[in-house]
């Protein structure tokens, strides 16, 4: 039955009727709940001086406009006019205290450096060592109002408080916690002669209830106090290029992350259920050709790597590493710079180029401020190396390739940053 | 404007003259019940439906002179209630009013609800609210659904569809219902 059909008189198909009847049923029931007499005419005396239309039963629940209430309310005026001026007058014991506002820092940038996490502005001052030891040179490192998360690339997350005391190298214990690599190099640049751990983890991600992170062969989770573990939360497909995967995010709905392998990003609900590993094809993986000329532009292998979420979009980093020789220990020629893919949070609008002119052959997406999106450069120009973080807005201007760069190439060691705020 | 039609014939179960300024009690006795009984479909809480109400009537009543040429004086303060029925401020206006009386002591003068009466009325109060509205005045007051568009001020054509929508959910909802308690 279209509106244009209905007609009230006609009572229509079975559940319909079911409707009628039951409404009109509960029609009556309503009927004889509220069958009751009006006020009575004239219960309310006339006040004092009152007019006669304060006597009809229609005000009865107003209050009578009489002098009596306009006494009430000019005293009332004058006793808040009263306290108003002793408020306002210094020396009165009713002078509130000033009211300090909450010491609330600017928001400011966290990255790995050679020795552990360094911490500095977002204008560029204020630059320091924040915690000296125990961050691996991974992708995980997470901020939230209180604790700087990270991994330490042997099996476990650490945290500390934001001004970098508290430090706790066991908050968060996987079973694949065991001695550390022999060579604490980026897992999969070529420079780590011994990985981390199987189920290390690598990425981070943190929201108001949970911290998850990434290891070889899933996607783990525990309480945000570090209990409830889950080391398989949701299982996932391997990086071809780091060996785990290189990207997690979470919103209030779902978590996404990376699978390097076959160049997705996949989501799940933040239950864990309804997992889709290809819920975006990004096509960044596989070995060469990148379509320029010469070694580099043949001897390398897609990647994407780093992961971002804002409100809207979902973001990652995508580009070339050159395969390197296990023989000769000669930088291979980097292949052309990549660029920050961008899609809509449903997995529409996937545009692989939003940002171009990034200046380094991968960028990893790793923070994002509500104005800027910054990444991690990861040059190959003297072998792998993160020497600079850049950025851009995030309608994909304004692009800045060398934001922050350290005076030396081992200010910036690890993929993973950022933004305290 | 619709309201306003004192040379045509009045309708329905309005007197056969206009209502005139020493009118308004009868107006005032015969309608209180059923505006009390609209305002209670449409807000859920006895108190809160005869604050409604007598706020609907306080406006007929400061408007009597104009009102009472209406073709339709009941029209007006059903609008009148409906609308202060989903207004939140004015709801909450209500709601800190009909609390005040009940810590005076007063009792609200409708029973309160209860059983299969008042999850049927919970679920119309779950519907948006022109649709609630609209099945209220239909069930409720047995309006044809032109009148029902002259208190909604919208055209028949919409509150038919209001009626659709709002008896195709219920009927969804009413299976459900059964369901559960089966």
């Amino acid at each position: 039955m279209t509106p244009d059909d209905f007609d009230p008189l006609v009572p229509g198909p079975s559940a319909l009727r079911t409707v009628d009847d039951h409404m009109r049923s509960a029609a009556e029931g309503l009927r004889r709940a509220t069958a009751v007499a009006a006020p009575p005419l004239g219960r309310r005396p006339l006040g004092r001086g009152g007019r006669p239309g304060n006597d009809h039963p229609v005000l009865a629940f107003s209050r009578p406009r009489s002098r009596k209430r306009l006494v009430v309310v000019a005293l009332a005026v004058a006793l808040i006019a009263a306290v108003a001026v002793a408020v306002e007058r210094p020396g009165t014991h009713l002078r509130p205290k000033p009211v300090t506002p909450p010491h609330l820092p600017p928001p400011q940038l966290y990255w790995q450096d050679g020795v552990g996490i360094g911490r500095a502005n977002l204008d560029g001052t204020g630059e320091a060592t924040l915690i000296n030891r125990g961050a691996g040179i991974t992708c995980g490192i997470r901020v939230d109002r209180n604790y700087v998360y990270w991994t330490d690339g042997n099996g476990a997350v650490d945290r500390a408080k934001r001004d970098g005391s508290g430090i706790d190298t066991r908050f968060i214990v996987t079973s694949g916690n065991g001695p550390p690599p022999s060579v604490n190099n980026p897992p999969g640049t070529g420079l780590s002669n011994t990985p981390p751990p199987k189920n290390s983890p690598a990425c981070l991600a943190v929201d108001g209830a949970h911290v998850y992170w990434t290891s070889s062969e899933a996607i783990g989770r525990a309480n945000l106090d570090g209990t409830g573990v889950e080391e398989t939360f949701i299982p996932v497909q391997k990086s071809s290029v780091t060996g785990s995967t290189c990207g997690l995010a979470v919103d209030r709905t779902h978590i996404y992350w990376d699978n390097g392998a076959t160049g997705t990003i996949g989501r799940a609900n933040l239950d864990g259920t309804g997992a889709v590993q290809d819920f975006i094809v990004t096509g960044s993986a596989g070995p060469g050709p990148t379509g320029g000329s010469g070694p580099a532009a043949t001897n390398v292998t897609h990647a994407m790597c780093g992961l971002l979420v804002d409100g809207a979009h979902i973001y990652w980093g995508a580009g070339t590493v050159p395969n390197m020789s296990p023989t000769d220990p000669t930088p291979p020629a980097p292949g052309p710079d990549g660029a920050i893919g961008r899609a809509n949070l449903d997995g529409t609008g996937v545009d692989n180029n939003f940002i171009t002119r990034v200046g380094v052959s991968l960028p990893i997406p790793c923070a994002e401020d509500g104005a800027f999106l910054y990444w991690a450069s990861l040059d190959f120009t003297r072998g792998p190396t993160f020497d600079t973080i850049g950025r851009a807005r995030l309608d994909a201007t304004d692009v800045q390739p060398g934001y922050v760069t350290g005076p030396s190439p081992t200010r910036f060691e690890g993929p993973g940053c950022a933004i305290g705020r | 404007v619709r309201y306003t039609a004192p040379e045509s014939a009045p309708t329905g179960s309005e007197p056969q003259q206009p209502y005139t300024a020493e009118g308004f009690d009868g107006f005032y006795r015969r309608e209180y019940p059923a505006v009390v009984a609209l305002a209670y479909a449409l807000c859920g809480r006895p108190g809160v439906a005869e604050e409604l109400a007598q706020d609907a009537f306080l406006t007929a009543h400061r408007k009597w002179e104009e009102v009472a040429r209406y073709e339709r004086p009941s029209a007006f303060v059903r609008r009148v209630v409906i609308n202060a029925a989903v207004s939140h401020h004015r709801r909450l206006a209500a709601e800190a009013r009909a609390v005040g009386r009940l810590i005076a002591g007063a009792r609200p003068a409708p029973a309160v609800l209860e059983g299969g009466t008042a999850a049927c009325w919970r679920l119309v109060r779950d519907l948006p609210p022109r649709q609630a509205q609209a099945i209220a005045l239909f069930y409720l007051e047995d309006r044809s659904t032109d009148e029902i568009a002259e208190v909604m001020d919208c055209a028949e054509a919409t509150v038919r569809v209001h009626l659709h929508r709002a008896r195709t959910t219920l009927a969804q909802r009413l299976g459900a219902l059964g369901d559960d308690d089966a």
